[in-house]
């Protein structure tokens, strides 16, 4: 496809790692609904801009471009960082390397695709303002409500958009997340034999082995260099994207609600999210120094995953995932990945293939039977719940490391799939906590009261369900407050099954939590 | 003279997803089944049916009683569905993710039984569902646009391990709403 006649993405003070991500999500929204997506190296000739808040120049570059209804401004902004304007139309995510979010905040682009096409785009732009404005207000919202110690930076000098390159760098990354990882148990029982890996050898020998997995990128087609700074497309006959990669309209993220729902915060005010964005995030831009904690630690991990981008990085992944027994072949449905051979990363597995190239997101399509797979030698997944699981249940087992605010109330938007983890021991508590933050919003204290969970079970709980992005903290709402105070008057009468319960526990050899 | 109380629990789901199974797997008794040969193959490839219900039986230490119903799947026989309903402890609902169309069928007992759906005394298994973990995203989509706050998980129900996570997430379920209910003076 003409990358000049469709949607031209650019970014300003992403890293190389940012940019491959960048790159491998518009080689996927690429020609899937016939229009065409290119990387740009120049914001100039670009109508899509993503910009990093922290770099120099940042700013500058948001109220130079944000406004212009031909552009579209995608602002990555973790925590602490400027606002953007209330009246500029762009779209935040909080870390480049959310993969998804880009994914969808792409999705929500190209529904309003043309932009300045004057006809198409008064309606399209008439009913995206108000999802603009509701971003914008709820980010300006939830900025204010998170004390920063670190004022908004002044409009600094424009910095260079950081070279495009496919080539691998001379010298291993020095990413904090590479540094920091922590060593993983000597391998374990694997639940099904791994196919044979074709992953490429480091061109440099790796300085340490979790240093070399975090990868350089390395060249997509081994057979010649790139060119110096070609317009990316991935309008390849070779590896067509699939059509059922979709991400539909209706699975796009709203904005958080005005209703009390905020990103978790530790007690500093600083959300998890910014806490690993903080870590992740290599930029020439000094921060200010945030703890480590625990959950950072986890980030990392899944910031791991999240840089599968590459031969060599997911040589790294399987090696760890191999050592911890996370494995099991898949058997169905993926056929188009098999196909593409690449990556597919869904909320439920994470599907891999050794010639991958790129990170996304596989979404169930209604009309997709079940295609037969043809070869799934090659492919290996693993359900991201298990792996959320038997991630906290290592690194997390202490409430004080999480650092939740005690004061906040936490709510569970659903349930873990109890179905598919490993048993383990007090499970009718975990249970019982998962129940009670189900059901209402909670704060740490009064679960631990009413479940009877201990700390370290409640924290790997909690730990796991943020990690699959289930975990809300919810600030104090008069309006929650009076609604639930009237179920307790209007429904106080139906408590009739309790004493039946706790005897077909017993009959059935259930543990209760309470020991009532 | 002391009184036997007698409790009912429901397994509901559409044909062929496990409802005899499940109940066997936790009843005292042989589950009383009324199954014959099916006659409608057109909607669900099964040698048998069940044409009127399962019943299976919990008797607890004070003598007080849990029948276990599983309902007809079939929706001719959705005129007993409210009558099984009435006064039922809670729902195990059953759904089978390798259906061609999963979500409609289930969207049928999500409207029949959603009395007791949308108090939360419920919960959800899910069989079948090992190669399309994406559908887990599906049912829970579902459960949202009516505002069910029930657990999901992906079960198999010839597992007695499985049927008693239901019931052990069941139970907490009822638990924890029947405390929501209490008068917090109380």
């Amino acid at each position: 496809m003409n990358g000049k006649s469709g949607i031209r993405v650019a970014c300003f003070g992403l890293n190389e790692q940012e940019l491959s991500i960048v790159q491998s999500l518009v080689r996927i929204v690429d020609g899937r609904k016939k229009i065409a997506w290119s990387l740009e190296r120049s914001c100039d000739s670009a109508n899509v801009i993503i910009i990093l808040a922290t770099v120099p120049g940042a700013e500058k570059l948001l109220f130079e471009k944000g406004h212009l209804p031909q552009l579209r401004v995608i602002l990555i902004r973790p925590e602490g960082t400027f606002p953007p304007p209330a009246h500029l139309k762009i779209c935040t995510i909080r870390h480049p390397l959310r993969a998804t979010e880009l994914l969808e905040t792409f999705d929500k682009i190209e529904n309003e695709w043309p932009f300045d096409n004057a006809g198409n785009a008064a309606s399209a732009q008439e009913s995206t303002r108000e999802t603009a404005q509701g971003v914008a207000h709820d980010v300006l919202q939830n900025y204010r409500s998170t004390p920063s110690s670190s004022p908004p930076p002044k409009p600094p000098a424009a910095a260079p958009l950081p070279p495009l390159q496919a080539k691998p760098p001379a010298t291993p990354p020095k990413s904090p997340v590479a540094a920091s990882l922590p060593p993983f148990p000597a391998k374990s029982s694997v639940a099904a034999p791994l196919p044979p890996l074709q992953a490429k050898p480091p061109a440099t020998p790796p300085t340490s082995p979790v240093a070399a997995s975090l990868p350089p990128l390395p060249p997509k087609s081994s057979a010649a260099p790139s060119p110096p700074s070609p317009p990316i497309s991935s309008a390849t006959a070779k590896t067509p994207v699939p059509s059922a990669i979709v991400t539909p309209p209706s699975q796009v993220k709203q904005p958080l609600p005005s209703t009390g729902v905020a990103p978790l915060q530790n007690k500093s005010g600083a959300s998890a999210a910014s806490i690993l964005a903080d870590h992740m995030v290599t930029s020439a831009t000094p921060r200010p120094r945030i703890s480590v904690t625990e959950a950072a630690t986890i980030g990392q991990l899944i910031a791991a995953l999240q840089l599968l981008n590459s031969p060599l990085g997911a040589q790294r992944f399987i090696d760890l995932s191999d050592a911890n027994g996370w494995f099991a072949r898949i058997r169905g449905s993926t056929e188009k990945a098999i196909a593409s051979s690449r990556f597919v990363l869904n909320k439920a597995k994470l599907h891999t293939s050794p010639d991958s190239d790129a990170v996304f997101r596989w979404q169930y399509v209604k009309n997709n039977t079940r295609p037969h797979i043809a070869s799934n030698d090659a492919l290996i997944s693993i359900d991201l719940d298990i792996l959320s699981w038997q991630i906290a249940h290592r690194f997390c087992r202490s409430l004080a490391k999480l650092d939740l605010p005690e004061e906040k109330k936490l709510h569970l938007t659903r349930w873990p799939d109890f179905g598919i983890l490993p048993d383990f021991p007090n499970r009718s508590g975990v249970m019982l906590a998962t129940a009670l933050l189900a059901r209402r919003h909670i704060t740490v204290q009064e679960i631990i009261e009413e479940s009877g969970i201990g700390e370290s079970d409640l924290a790997c709980l909690l730990a796991a369900c943020w990690l699959c992005g289930w975990l809300q903290q919810t600030i104090k709402n008069p309006l929650i407050e009076d609604f639930q105070s009237t179920s307790f008057e209007t429904k106080k009468k139906e408590k009739t099954f309790s004493a039946i319960v706790r005897s077909l526990r017993r009959v059935l050899g259930l543990s209760s939590a309470r020991g009532r | 003279m002391i009184m036997v109380q007698e409790y009912k629990l429901l397994f509901v789901g559409g044909m062929g997803v496990g409802k005899t199974t499940a109940i066997t797997a936790v009843s005292e008794i042989p589950p009383v089944s009324t199954d014959v040969a099916n006659s409608d193959k057109e909607s669900f490839d099964k040698e048998s049916t069940t044409v009127t219900l399962d019943y299976g039986r919990i008797t607890l230490p004070s003598g007080d009683r849990l029948r276990l119903y599983g309902i007809p799947g079939q929706k001719r026989f959705s005129f007993m569905w409210p009558m099984l309903e009435n006064g039922a402890m809670g729902i195990i609902l059953l759904a089978d993710a390798s259906r061609p169309d999963p979500f409609a069928e289930l969207k049928i007992f999500l409207d029949a039984f959603s009395s007791i759906l949308s108090t939360g005394r419920a919960v959800m298994g899910i069989g079948r569902l090992s190669d399309e973990r994406a559908l887990l995203d599906g049912y829970n989509k579902l459960l949202d646009d009516y505002q069910f706050k029930i657990p999901t998980f992906s079960i198999d129900v010839r597992r007695k391990k499985d049927v008693l996570l239901l019931l052990d997430a069941l139970f907490t379920q009822i638990e924890v709403v029947e405390d929501s209910y209490r008068d917090p003076d109380q």
